[in-house]
């Protein structure tokens, strides 16, 4: 929160001023408000009134935009004066001066309420202290944050806050986290006038994720808001009046939201929490580690909390340009998966169908003996949905060594051209699409496939009313959108002029199509890529120098890094007459077409769908355990940190593949992971730009014209169950319970 | 030991509550203290101890959906949103016509009085059912129209009688008696408040001030048995005999509860007893026996000179 | 420290014979307590006592070549400190595997025939994963 500043700045000029207040009497009468200044203002103004102001900066960084030079206006906050741009809050215009104001309902994102009168605050010529959140600054206002009048307004508050707020802070999940136990240490009395009993409030059932303690409830409404504002799922409401306020649903039911965990991080105090965590560990005794999340292809930043060698849980982390403050609940929850089924030692099928657990010497002699008699020709490695750019890129280097180049990343389907990067990738940027003002939806969920992607297209439709137009099958959206057909034939139709959304598409300013990545598994899938380059010529404003309206919306954390390291299949044949497969996490691969006696090495981390037909196992490791790298649907490069330990005698990836070729004789020139990433700055230099988006040299999808013609199949469900999408999401416990009772409904 | 305690806790309570309507009545306006904790006492015990725990959770429903004070809704068999619930041919234009009243981009404006018809044609409740229809007719999410209809005590949200009797329970009408008077009708109707009797006709709840404490105590009949077209709403106001001609303590405890018997028992023979106030000497808010002062013209202000302005 | 403090130090041995008789006195005694020491820290499935008692005359043969009696007189003390801590259950089972089972070799007990001409990585990535 960053009050811990302004909370010892509080508490030292209370200090200072009880020093000065001399009198005597304040030694014998005990008064009830515990900060003695306040009944004699004149003696702490004195003590306030420091002659040179120290030098401020603004809070978490708070940097400020003028759109227009013209709306610039000055205002003083504790005399010292900050320029900031016309129709600011007086909140925001305090943390610009670098002091932050307490707050429980005011929440950057969510609309202002202004209900919880925390962030009450003196104005020079105002009556009363004013609720700074919702009060706009206007020209030469003078704030005042830390009078007496302030100060008061602010424990008088608390007091009423605490009035009903139950004391079981040591048995809170939120405790040590919690804004109202901060805001109270710094802020409050140390005793209230309340002695009557303090009400309480039957608990909610919100479902498997959060955990209601209705009582503990002050009535911000920030999560009521949060979820119709960001989520789009109108379940939440203030119901009742007076004492009997409180959060509900009022019919049952459960909260059915893809976002619904982000309720426990905005909730001041430990309403609502996290059920899975629910009494398992204090945030004190946490390790956090700052990485990225691999569950989809967005790449949201998170936190991963571990104690120990377990991850304890996963909350977000601010990125501005790709998930803002928000994670979905697939990425928050999907820790438990990390802990459950996972291989811990190398394994090789007996003769009698079993497993048997064996060292990593005898399991790579055994690998690089058959990988010996089989023809280069025969074959062929699948990297998997979570796959790294470093263990792709020495898998497609141990493989070419080996002399075959069928290698392929799942998801990108064999008819898929990688020569321009800007054919795969989300050109527009996450954080651009808030320009769009005209979406078409083709063959892709957001709602499932990219959750960040839709939040962001939702704010975009919320506060500028742009169209959405939707071809694919019927599906949920939580903004409103136009379903224009289920096939491609929709999208020969706008093209050719004579559908109601083309004069949409050509009046937009900034359209932007999105493609999802399910039609990549099309046969038809140069047709329809080619049908959009003919879009993109006909709809000038689509791609602009400015603009880039043309999106490709990827599924897997690995498919934008497999492409840019040529992760292209060379022959069609695939499968079919493959001798030794080599499955690097790969488990949604479909293994029917491959020859009975084939061998099949399964090199992942837990004991999912490719473990049922592996002859032997490779135990690696997870997101949580390892460095690596991975780009997103836009292009953006980040790295995981290792959070945890390895399980078991498990290994890196690469350096797996890395011992393998050499047990094979053919040595890979790199012995570290930086050796690793020296050579993927060969193939594609842009991996190695961390955090950096590099955008696409040629614009638009230079594809030949007429390249065959577009099928009447109608567009897929590309994720099915959008809890369950990968080996850590199904190995999950709590994703299980999140998906059975998504099929309930 | 805890659970223990905490049961035994509850059974005193809910032993008071029982006995005597006096505590009930004592603790009426401290409605939300008493019901909230026994919501605390129920889901201790709920907690600690289950095999008294589940008994005390039904209990505790009864209890607190008993006062009206629980906000979330529970699901009977008459009122769940299974319920089909929709405006009736006769409301239909009623509903156009206020919506007409709003801009069509504002229509969720129109919610209270769609709400309030709908209590109308419902007999003087609320099902959820019809707080969903109300929701679809403007537009909304049906939780923003739960927030409205839960918010505002005028709509019901249990069912009530065909004559829906409201007791003033604030501080000058307490003053003046309207606990018996409450404690009358209970007793004459044989039900607790907000319970609907047996034959449907009657339930008795809780009404804050209706601005004619000149008149305390009072009671309104919400009059819902010709459906909505007739529906009144109807102050009774119950007079008592000026202090200085009876004794107080007499009538006070005697007289008033017994017109209120009368006025329910003209009700129920489909008589309308006449609104206003009982005492058959006043007229609306006079006092007995005619006005006592402004008999003539009054008397300018002697400092100015009207007609000189 | 209470156990620490009762070791008592004995006088210097006056020649190397005496440290010598000292020397197997202590090999005696932790011999004789081996079957305890079994017992305290539930030693059965990992070793027997034939190992162990080869252990401590390893320990001891280590330090064969010493002939100065004030030098053995202190690796006695040690020694004796050593056996005392592990009597009194002073230790905990993973140190006793650590020190007297596993040894100094580990856990890998084969590296040293196989690995011949492997790279430091391979040598490295059979051992862990760091």
């Amino acid at each position: 929160m960053g009050l811990g500043s302004l909370a010892s700045r509080a508490l030292r000029s209370s200090s200072s001023s009880r020093v000065l207040s001399t009198n005597p009497r304040y030694n014998l009468i005990r008064t009830i408000v515990s900060t003695p200044e306040l009944h004699k203002p004149e003696a702490a103004t004195e003590a306030a009134s420091e002659p040179d102001l120290p030098k401020r900066t603004p809070i978490a960084g708070a940097r400020v935009h003028f759109p227009n030079p013209d709306d610039v206006i000055e205002v003083f906050v504790d005399g010292y004066p900050v320029k900031i741009p016309k129709g600011m809050t007086v909140l925001q215009a305090c943390s610009v001066a670098g002091v932050d104001i307490p707050r429980f309902c005011y929440h950057d994102r969510l609309s202002i309420a202004g209900n919880c009168r925390m962030c009450l605050v003196e104005v020079e010529k105002s009556p009363k202290p004013v609720a700074s959140c919702a009060m706009p600054a206007l020209p030469g206002m003078k704030i005042k944050t830390d009078t007496p009048i302030a100060k008061k307004a602010r424990e008088g508050v608390m007091e009423f806050l605490l009035m009903n707020h139950p004391l079981d802070c040591p048995i809170c999940d939120q405790g040590g986290e919690c804004d109202l136990q901060d805001q109270s240490m710094a802020f409050g009395s140390d005793r209230g006038r309340f002695t009557e009993t303090k009400r309480s409030v039957v608990d909610k059932n919100l479902g498997p994720l959060v955990k209601t303690v209705m009582t503990r409830c002050i009535q911000c409404t920030r999560c009521v808001r949060f979820a119709s504002e960001i989520a789009g799922v109108q379940d939440l409401g203030m119901l009742g009046r007076g004492s009997g306020e409180e959060i509900g649903t009022y019919v049952e039911k459960l909260m059915t939201s893809e976002l619904s965990g982000n309720v426990i991080d905005i909730c001041p105090v430990g309403a609502l929490t996290s059920k899975p965590f629910a009494f398992k560990a204090r945030n004190w005794e946490l390790k956090g580690t700052e990485t990225i999340d691999v569950t989809d292809a967005v790449g949201s930043n998170i936190r991963i909390d571990s104690r120990g060698p377990e991850v304890m849980r996963i909350v977000p982390r601010l990125n501005e340009d790709i998930n803002e403050e928000w994670i979905s609940d697939k990425t928050r929850f999907c820790y438990d998966g990390l802990k459950r089924q996972r291989l811990s030692d190398p394994m090789i099928r007996g003769a009698d169908g079993h497993f048997k657990p064996v060292s990593w010497r005898d399991a790579l002699a055994v690998v690089a003996e058959v990988l010996h008699q089989v023809k280069p020709e025969e074959i062929v490695g699948v990297a998997g949905k979570l796959s790294d750019a470093e263990s792709m890129m020495s898998l497609k280097d141990f493989l070419n060594r080996m002399g075959s180049n069928n290698i392929w990343c799942e998801g990108n389907g064999k008819y898929l051209d990688a020569d321009l990067r800007s054919g795969y990738l989300m050109n527009t940027s996450i954080s651009g699409l808030e320009k769009a003002d005209c979406f078409l939806l083709v063959g892709t969920q957001p709602r499932v496939e990219a959750v960040m992607v839709n939040a962001r297209i939702r704010k975009t439709v919320r506060a500028t009313k742009a169209k959405v137009g939707y071809i694919g099958p019927p599906t949920d959206f939580n903004y409103d959108h136009d379903h224009l057909g289920t096939t491609p034939e929709t999208l020969a139709a706008i093209l050719d002029g004579n559908h109601p959304f083309s004069a949409a598409l050509s009046t937009a300013k900034n359209p932007a199509i999105i493609i999802g990545a399910g039609i990549f598994d099309r046969q038809d899938t140069a047709a329809i890529l080619s049908l959009l380059n003919s879009l993109s010529a006909k709809f000038k404003n689509l791609i602009t120098p400015e603009w880039n309206g043309l999106n490709v919306l990827l599924l897997n954390a690995a498919q934008a890094a497999a492409l840019d390291l040529g992760l292209i299949p060379e022959s069609d044949s695939g499968m079919e007459s493959a001798k030794f497969v080599y499955l690097m996490g790969a488990d949604d691969t479909n293994l029917d077409d491959l020859p009975k006696d084939a061998f099949v090495v399964y090199q992942g981390h837990h004991g999912d769908k490719g473990v049922y037909r592996a002859n032997v196992i490779f135990p690696s490791t997870v997101f949580s355990e390892k460095e690596g790298t991975y780009e997103n649907t836009e292009g953006c490069v980040q790295q995981t940190v290792p959070a945890v330990p390895t399980v078991g005698d498990a290994r890196e990836d690469w350096k797996i593949i890395r011992a393998l070729s050499e047990v094979c004789g053919v040595r890979l020139p790199y012995d570290s992971i930086s050796g690793v990433r020296s050579r993927i700055k060969n193939v594609a230099p842009n991996l190695l730009r961390v955090d950096e988006r590099e955008a696409a040299v040629f614009s638009g999808l230079l594809k030949p014209e007429g390249s065959g013609k577009v099928s009447a199949v109608p567009f897929g469900v590309t994720v099915e169950n959008f809890y369950m999408t990968d080996a850590i999401t199904r190995a999950s416990k709590i994703m299980a319970q999140c998906s059975a009772l998504l099929a309930k409904k | 030991m805890l659970a223990r305690l905490a049961s035994k806790r509850l059974l005193e309570i809910r032993q008071a509550f029982r006995q005597s309507p006096q505590t009930i009545r004592s603790l009426s306006t401290a409605l939300n203290y008493v019901s909230s904790n026994l919501c605390f006492l129920a889901s201790k015990s709920f907690d600690l101890d289950s095999t008294g725990g589940t008994c005390a959770f039904s209990d505790f429903i009864d209890l607190v959906c008993l006062f009206g004070v629980c906000v979330q809704h529970i699901d009977t068999p008459e009122n769940n949103p299974n319920v089909p619930w929709e405006f009736n041919e006769a409301n239909k234009p009623k509903v156009n016509e206020i919506l007409s009243h709003y801009p069509s981009n504002y229509k969720q404006s129109a919610v209270i009085p769609l709400l309030d018809l709908a209590q109308q044609q419902h007999g003087g409740w609320l099902p959820v059912s019809a707080m969903d229809a109300v929701a679809k007719v403007v537009e909304v999410a049906p939780i923003r129209v739960y927030e409205v209809a839960t918010f505002y005590s005028m709509f019901n949200r249990a069912k009530v009688g065909k004559y829906h009797l409201l007791v003033c329970g604030t501080t000058p009408c307490m003053i003046r008696g309207s606990r018996e008077i409450e404690d009358a009708l209970l007793k004459h109707l044989g039900v607790k408040r907000n319970e609907v009797t047996k034959d449907g006709l009657f339930s008795v709840g809780e009404m804050e001030c209706m601005g004619c404490c000149v008149n305390a105590p009072m009671i309104t009949v919400a009059d819902y048995s010709n459906g909505s077209e007739g529906y009144t709403y109807n102050y009774y106001v119950r007079e008592h005999h000026k202090l200085h001609y009876y004794p107080f303590s007499h009538f006070n405890e005697d007289i008033t509860p017994k017109r209120v018997v009368e006025i329910v028992e003209a009700l129920k023979r489909g008589e309308k007893p006449p609104h206003g106030t009982q005492n058959p000497e006043r007229i609306n808010c006079g006092p007995a026996g005619g006005n006592t002062t402004l008999l003539g013209e009054p008397k300018p202000p002697p400092c100015r000179d009207l007609d000189a302005c | 420290m209470a156990f620490a403090m009762r070791v008592k130090v004995p006088p210097n041995s006056a020649n190397l014979q005496e440290a010598r008789h000292r020397t197997f006195d202590f090999f005696r005694a932790a011999c004789r307590s081996i079957p305890s020491i079994m017992d305290i820290y539930n030693l059965y499935d990992v070793v027997n006592p034939s190992e162990l008692r080869s252990t401590i005359a390893a320990q001891i043969r280590k330090n064969a070549h010493i002939t100065n009696p004030k030098v053995i007189d202190m690796l006695l003390f040690k020694g004796m400190e050593e056996l005392s801590n592990i009597t009194e259950h002073a230790k905990q089972r993973h140190h006793i595997i650590g020190q007297y089972v596993v040894g100094n070799k580990g856990l890998v007990q084969d590296v040293d025939t196989k690995d011949e001409g492997l790279s430091p990585f391979l040598k490295n990535f059979y051992n862990s994963n760091y």
